[in-house]
């Protein structure tokens, strides 16, 4: 790659987020072609909701989205050329369409991390952010206007809490047998 | 030999600025760029009258200079900037006096393409600040983008896929004067630069004149080695004598790979994609299509009425002849959206050259309506 400032920022994009994903439990980052690479595919194994067959709204436990990083990405972005709804195609929220692979973060700045896509991604999932006006799917936005007390449908935190635990000795009785 | 000057906004700054360059006895060819059309809104800020309210703002300045000076040829162009083919826009100078800060972008990186100064204007009327940016074309001068930081690219503006089309900037809604005041800085620069007073050599630099105080700052600006431009060096650009109709893809690909296998070749348009596909948000109808994203006008589906867009699925950077299927090969630029004017790209590997379509800029006259 000739653009030496972009292949800094393409390197960084790939530590921090395969970083991100090594402390995960719910995120699987795949980058796709060669390094430093330009296109990922982000697997969460994470709680959000779907519209079944019959019209009822179910859990979903997964979500797959593709991430791009065009040429111009320091400089310019086109929403529609950096993220890709891969699936489940039934998925039900206001901020993703269910007639195109379309998700909608809102602003969405020249330069943005990775991580912070993926974090947003998680929300937008997860239903711990969603749009109730603008809408790519109207019908979910009225729908989550009347079900706020649903969510977050999964309260998780995107990277794995680390809890240090110390354990120590049971103090020595003297003549224990 | 006379000089070209393309004007890009005719709001608060271009519509004072317009008539000062017309005076320009050195100057006898003027394109006039701007999407917009005056309302009455416009009238204790900008160069209109009340009659003028509902025109196209490139027509209603084209008009008058044509009534000041009518040697002077005039073009006009009423779309956004960002759709003008660059021939179109080529001339000895540029100057910005836009709003939009993508649209400020835009026209950097088209000077740099071209290897021609651009003269960026602005306003801050809480403040009384009137500026004046002279860029200085070729790799070693500071572009526009050499001076930004994060902040400027996170206030560019942009497309929200959940509302459709991007925002308009926000108009600064600064009074006349002030405008006027940077307009009168902007043509001694412009003057300055034609008649040979400021050089390229001479480097970038800015001209803030702080109307409050009384005072001028100015300010040289260095060539950053982190800015997100990575060309700075003008395009080769070879111009071609063929129109877009004249022209097929194929042809376009054999352009730029004389000689050679044509199958790795790449087409592309600078920063406009092309659009493989809409999908209609309303009910999911597909419309398979291939053309620049530019030249696509039809936003509705004809099912629903829903809205139609392309995704990141429908889109291409470019075209291949090992991608393409085999009648768009045998098509005329023309009907893929390319326009008299255009620059378009032939990649190979790491090899890039560029190819203007005829009927864009100075010597020959584009096909802009003749104000």
């Amino acid at each position: 790659m000739h653009d030496k400032i972009l292949s800094a920022f393409l390197t960084r994009q790939f530590e921090e987020g395969m970083a991100l994903a090594r402390e995960s439990d719910l995120v699987e980052l795949v980058p796709i072609g060669t390094h430093p690479p330009q296109r990922y595919l982000a697997r969460f194994r994470c709680r959000g909701l779907c519209r079944s067959d019959d019209g009822s709204i179910a859990e979903m436990d997964y979500a797959e989205v593709g991430i791009c990083f065009p040429d111009e990405y320091l400089r310019r972005t086109d929403p529609y050329q950096i993220l890709m709804w891969l699936g489940p195609s039934n998925v039900w929220h206001p901020n993703i369409s269910d007639k195109a692979p379309i998700v909608c973060l809102g602003r969405l700045g020249p330069g943005t991390r990775l991580v912070d896509i993926l974090y947003q991604l998680f929300e937008i999932v997860t239903y711990k952010r969603f749009a109730t006006d603008d809408a790519l799917n109207h019908d979910a936005a009225a729908w989550a206007r009347q079900h706020q007390d649903w969510f977050p449908v999964d309260p998780r935190p995107l990277k794995r809490r680390v809890i240090t635990l110390r354990i120590e000795p049971p103090p020595a009785e003297g003549g224990a047998r | 030999m006379g000089r070209s000057l393309t004007v890009v906004g005719l709001g608060n700054i271009g519509s004072h600025l317009v008539p000062l360059l017309g005076r320009m006895p050195e100057v006898d060819r003027l394109v006039l760029v701007d999407k917009g059309r005056y309302d009455r809104s416009n009238l204790y800020t900008q160069s209109m009258t009340p009659g003028e309210a509902g025109k196209s703002k490139a027509r209603v300045q084209g008009l008058r200079l044509e009534r000041t000076r009518p040697a002077l040829d005039v073009a006009v162009v009423g779309r956004p900037v960002e759709e003008v083919p660059l021939g179109q826009l080529r001339a000895d100078v540029i100057l910005a006096c836009v709003d939009s800060r993508a649209a400020r972008q835009y026209l950097n990186q088209a000077a740099r393409r071209l290897g021609v100064s651009l003269i960026d204007a602005g306003v801050l009327s809480d403040a009384l600040l009137a500026r004046v940016s002279v860029f200085a074309p070729g790799c070693d001068h500071a572009c526009l983008e050499c001076t930004w930081d994060q902040a400027d690219y996170d206030a560019i503006e942009q497309t929200y896929p959940c509302r459709g089309d991007a925002p308009d900037a926000a108009s600064t809604g600064a009074p006349a004067h002030l405008g006027a005041l940077a307009a009168a800085v902007q043509a001694l620069e412009c003057q300055a630069l034609l008649c040979g007073r400021t050089r390229p050599a001479h480097g970038s630099f800015e001209v803030v004149v702080d109307a409050a105080s009384r005072r001028q700052h100015v300010t040289r600006f260095v060539r950053s080695a982190a800015c997100r431009l990575p060309e700075h060096e003008p395009w080769d650009i070879r111009r071609l004598l063929d129109a877009p109709e004249q022209v097929t893809a194929r042809q376009a690909l054999v352009f730029g790979s004389p000689g050679g296998p044509q199958s790795d070749a790449r087409l592309s348009l600078d920063g406009i994609p092309f659009v493989t596909g809409l999908r209609c948000l309303g009910c999911g109808r597909h419309v398979p299509t291939l053309a620049l994203r530019r030249s696509i006008t039809a936003r509705a589906c004809r099912s629903c009425g829903g809205r139609l867009t392309a995704s990141g699925a429908d889109l291409a950077s470019c075209l291949a002849l090992d991608t393409l299927p085999v009648a768009p090969c045998g098509q005329s630029l023309q009907s893929l959206g390319f326009e008299a004017g255009d620059v378009f790209t032939i990649r190979r590997g790491d090899r890039a050259r560029h190819f203007e379509l005829d009927g864009g800029g100075s010597g020959r006259r584009p096909p802009a309506r003749k104000a």
